[in-house]
């Protein structure tokens, strides 16, 4: 417990958003609990990780990427690009994972937007969003993944969001950045800057709070959720939102992004 | 509510209840399958519900239900091969969802399903955990293969396995036995567990890293195999049945669960 009338340090501020998104304890090395089953028998099970799972309960939304129809650009996503390169196709790779390799001209791209709104915030209800993304040159690249009212017009998922919570890259730049977007008006917030690697998978990860905040995480895959800061202003609280990513080269090569399995989870 | 003469609670002991409280889950639960007891006094809509082990956000997690004709589609989802003509994967009737192939009549014919994409891989500390239901209609007259499996170039899924984890079954044997195969040298044991024409059999694999699989068959171990396992090539969720005599062999298979560390 602090002392009176003193305030919490900025770390365990931190500390504090990640324990209650993941639900564990700091001592998890993993970053998530698992399941033990303790029987006096093999148990097949007694080393998975189970938490954070997901809950019969709430309102769940999942993409996978592990065979063709979950690329489907006509019932599953609106695909827009410019150039022709080589749309999201399902890799062979553990777990699966989809991507798509933009053309070779400076600021080519694709972005996919889910073709429906199934993400919304409301008061008293929260949002958990899960995602795993990959791009071959982060530093030369514009991109955007989260959760964004729809969008088809060319380059607008990375110029033109109006409303959109997630995170974005800017060319030029490795750091990831967070974003709350209303009626477009925006609060990007690069507190607990972390920067994306070469060809490299992250998770990334945020929690709203009602209509009132964002938390955002990101880590490498198996280990501990990194807390990146926080967004209160211009929560989009009045508009459904599309699960939505995408890149835009930023230099004359082909870029390419990689999406992995990404989960919605509301309250019911 | 306060503890008797105003001590706390040792951290431990804590911890300990944080967690049996987080997990819902007690100490005495042989099978790791705990089931959610409400114990306040609305007895709500899940109780009795089992809900561990539960379906992780944080790992990798593949799942293939038969639950509509999407989930058979042979050009998206399934690569089909068969030899002779029967009846293609078709979706049941049936409790929670099936999907049955039948073959055609004649002896050696069969079908065989691989998933499309190669997405289990063994990595050096990284678990995988496999979860499979079945049905063969005639046991001791097939020849059957359930598991991963590297895709194959040539050949069948019951004869030409190069790189595999799984469970199979040899004509003229109702018994199941277990494989790990790398580079088309098979470490194979027979786990004396026979099954029946027709019923449900669940079988389970829990790869540790590269260095050992436990296979389960019905929840219950069904031996372990150190030798011979794939750890450089990515496998797909495959199946198949070959007739064992001249008269049309069936196989179900149900919801199937791939997990693997991140």
């Amino acid at each position: 417990m602090r002392a009176r009338g003193k305030k919490r340090s900025p770390v365990a501020k931190g500390d504090a958003a990640l324990s209650a998104f993941l639900r564990l304890k700091t001592g998890d090395p993993q970053g998530m609990h698992r399941h033990f089953g303790l029987g006096p028998t093999i148990d097949q099970f007694e080393d998975m990780p189970t938490l954070p799972a997901i809950p019969m309960f709430g309102y769940k939304n999942e993409y996978n990427f592990q065979d063709a129809l979950d690329v489907d650009a006509t019932n599953k996503w609106t695909e827009v690009n410019d150039n022709a390169g080589t749309g999201l196709t399902v890799q062979d790779e553990r777990g699966g994972l989809a991507k798509f390799t933009n053309d070779t001209g400076d600021n080519d791209f694709y972005y996919y937007v889910s073709v429906n709104e199934i993400a919304g915030l409301v008061a008293g209800k929260d949002l958990w969003f899960y995602s795993k993304i990959r791009i071959l040159d982060v530093s030369e690249a514009d991109w955007f993944c989260g959760i964004c009212a729809k969008v088809s017009a060319a380059d607008a998922l990375f110029d033109a969001r109006v409303d959109s919570v997630g995170f974005f890259g800017v060319d030029g730049s490795a750091i990831i950045r967070l974003e709350a977007n209303k009626d477009s008006t925006s609060t990007p917030n690069t507190e607990g800057e972390k920067s994306l690697v070469d060809d490299t998978i992250i998770n990334l990860a945020f929690h709203v709070v009602g209509v009132s905040q964002v938390h955002y995480f990101a880590g490498t895959p198996g280990s501990r959720y990194a807390y990146l800061g926080s967004v209160s202003d211009n929560i989009p609280d009045d508009e459904e939102m599309a699960f939505a990513f995408g890149c835009r080269n930023g230099t004359g090569g082909a870029n390419a992004m990689s999406i992995g399995r990404t989960i919605i989870v509301q309250d019911e | 509510m306060g503890r008797p003469g105003g001590k706390i609670r040792h951290p431990k002991s804590e911890e300990v209840m944080e967690l049996v409280g987080h997990l819902r889950q007690k100490y005495q639960d042989p099978r790791g399958t705990i089931r959610h007891r409400e114990t306040n006094v609305f007895s709500g809509p899940a109780h009795f519900q089992p809900n561990m082990p539960s379906e992780p956000i944080l790992g990798l997690v593949n799942t293939w239900m038969f639950q509509d004709a999407l989930d058979v589609d042979t050009t998206n989802v399934w690569n089909e091969t068969n030899s002779g003509a029967g009846t293609s994967l078709t979706v049941q009737d049936e409790r929670a969802g099936f999907a049955k192939v039948t073959n055609g009549a004649g002896n050696d014919n069969y079908y065989f399903y691989e998933s499309k994409f190669e997405l289990g891989l063994l990595l050096a500390n990284k678990g995988l955990w496999f979860r499979s239901h079945f049905q063969i209609g005639d046991a001791d007259e097939a020849d059957m293969f359930i598991g991963l499996c590297a895709q194959l170039a040539s050949g069948n899924l019951f004869d030409n396995r190069v790189d595999s984890i799984g469970f199979f079954m040899e004509d003229g044997s109702a018994q199941i036995k277990i494989e790990a195969s790398k580079d088309g040298a098979a470490t194979q044991t027979n786990t004396g567990i026979g099954i029946t024409d027709g019923a449900e059999v669940t079988v389970g694999i829990r790869a540790v890293g590269t260095t050992s699989i436990e296979f389960l068959v019905n929840e219950g171990a069904a031996g372990v195999i150190r030798t011979n396992l794939p750890d450089d090539t990515e496998l797909s969720f495959s199946f198949g049945v070959r007739n064992g005599q001249a008269s049309a062999n069936t196989m179900s298979i149900g919801r199937t669960a791939l997990v693997q560390d991140e």
